[in-house]
């Protein structure tokens, strides 16, 4: 199986773990992620502040080259997977703009977007690609004894309209995957609940509040971690979690864990290769609990 | 623009109008309220999401445009998941906020700062360098904010989040200029 793998900004920086995370995985899963040659940022939350044709324009920009090949896209963070989706939903309804995108974009860079390629997130991926069985059969560690609360935060599944492959409100494809995996994934009716990620650089109390009923919430449930699916929602549950701490004034200790992480845990693949000193809130428990089994 | 019944249209100030043929869509609410009791950051706001679109339907626009609802908006779409009417509510934001920083309207002088910081970054690189983007508005904020954001600055060091050079997309002065004449002959 053959993807073409837009990994987005922070999963060279902040988020290097879910990565690394993501890589492992895949080769142990059989699953050939090839990067799109000069990807650029998709804008993220952030441009479309200052120019919504801009923010169609970039995420294109990147799908256009993914067109050289008949593959899947597949992104990791919810946000590029947003911005990539959506860029595609507009350019579909919008002709005027999508005739001035192409235009320039192939003026400029002789590229051409026609939308062929599926935008696909990885939780997606190894829910639907991957038969569970397969998933099951690989398992090395078994996640048996560790509650998961499931967190998706919103890009990955809101707006409907362009996100037609899962349920909105409820998505399953991270349970599936850990369930097949093992794990005892709890119903976390906060799931996609906003962590305020957008906003926690410049309203930073409303997302420490935010953040601060998620974790409060994923420890009344009684988890031992929170799986995660985004390095945005990673920032504000782990980075941020001291400082939620404060914020609440209570403690929290709470790992937070890529999906990846868990998946590559189980898969028996060495803690260092998958990043796990990166993570803020330290994982020992996490990785001692499996060692026991 | 025929929106019918639904589409109440201030005839004073056109407002109505303006913002919809930005979004290039009908704005048919019924003032329901589904989105500001769908809105997790409502409570942070000046005006709930369902008062924003009613000032559109009553012309208010310097209201709109000055109020912080806007900026609080945190784009997690959930309104737009609800809305019966299924109107993209975060996109009637992000046209206010376009207009409000073309217009320099804003009073979140922070908020400006923050997107323009993101943009000049990713002028330079092509591609997000989230240590200077922190460093650039952190700066804009003050030094106070550049010191007390340092400690998790050091704690992110030490578990090597941190990385200490950008990646660069080959030609980011190339593409940026793209970005610069799509988003000129879109007509914005």
């Amino acid at each position: 199986m053959e993807y073409s793998y837009f990994p987005g900004c922070s999963l060279e920086a902040t988020a290097k773990e879910y990565d690394m995370s993501t890589r492992e995985v895949c080769r142990a899963l059989d699953i050939d992620l090839v990067e799109i040659e000069d990807w650029n940022c998709c804008g993220a939350t952030a441009i479309r502040t200052l120019s919504r044709a801009t923010s169609v324009a970039m995420p294109t920009r990147s799908l256009a080259i993914a067109e050289k090949m008949d593959r899947d896209v597949v992104a990791p963070c919810n946000a590029c997977f947003h911005k990539l989706r959506k860029s595609a939903h507009v350019l579909k309804n919008d002709k005027q703009l999508n005739e001035t995108v192409n235009r320039i974009l192939k003026e400029e860079e002789g590229l051409e977007f026609t939308g062929k390629n599926r935008i696909r997130h990885l939780a997606d991926v190894f829910a639907n690609d991957v038969e569970p069985d397969v998933l099951k059969s690989k398992v090395v560690k078994s996640l048996e004894n560790l509650k998961v609360a499931p967190y998706y935060g919103c890009l990955i599944v809101k707006a409907p309209q362009f996100m037609e492959y899962e349920n909105p409100e409820r998505p399953m494809v991270m349970d599936r995957v850990l369930e097949s995996m093992g794990a005892d994934v709890l119903d976390f009716d906060l799931k996609t609940r906003c962590c305020g990620g957008p906003v926690v650089m410049t309203k930073e109390d409303v997302a420490l509040k935010l953040t601060g009923d998620i974790l409060k919430r994923a420890k009344e449930l009684g988890a031992d971690c929170v799986a995660v699916l985004c390095p945005m929602c990673h920032f504000n549950l782990d980075g941020k979690q001291s400082a939620v701490e404060k914020y609440l004034g209570e403690t929290l200790d709470l790992p937070i864990l890529y999906f990846t992480q868990l998946m590559g845990l189980a898969l028996g693949i060495e803690p260092k290769k998958l990043g796990l000193k990166r993570n803020l809130v330290g994982v020992e428990k996490i990785v001692a609990s499996l060692a026991k089994l | 623009m025929d929106g019918g019944a639904l589409h109440w249209e201030d005839t004073n100030t056109g407002f109505m109008a303006e913002v919809s043929d930005k979004l290039k869509d009908k704005i048919t609410c019924l003032q329901c309220g589904t989105c500001t009791g769908s809105c997790p950051v409502a409570f942070a706001m000046d005006f709930a999401p369902r008062e924003i679109i009613r000032m559109l339907q009553t012309g208010q626009r310097d209201k709109a445009l000055s109020c912080n609802t806007i900026w609080v908006c945190s784009f997690c779409n959930t309104c737009y998941t609800r809305c019966p009417g299924g109107i993209n509510i975060p996109e009637i934001m992000t046209v206010l906020k376009n207009t409000a920083m073309k217009e320099g309207v804003s009073p979140e002088k922070k908020e400006r700062n923050f997107y323009l910081a993101f943009a000049k970054t990713l002028e330079e690189h092509g591609r997000l360098f989230e240590p200077e983007l922190g460093l650039r508005y952190g700066l804009t904020v003050g030094l106070g904010r550049v010191v007390s954001d340092l400690p998790m600055g050091i704690e992110m060091l030490r578990h090597s989040k941190l990385p200490l050079l950008p990646h660069r997309i080959k030609n980011p002065k190339k593409v940026s200029k793209m970005m610069t004449r799509i988003h000129e002959e879109a007509c914005e």
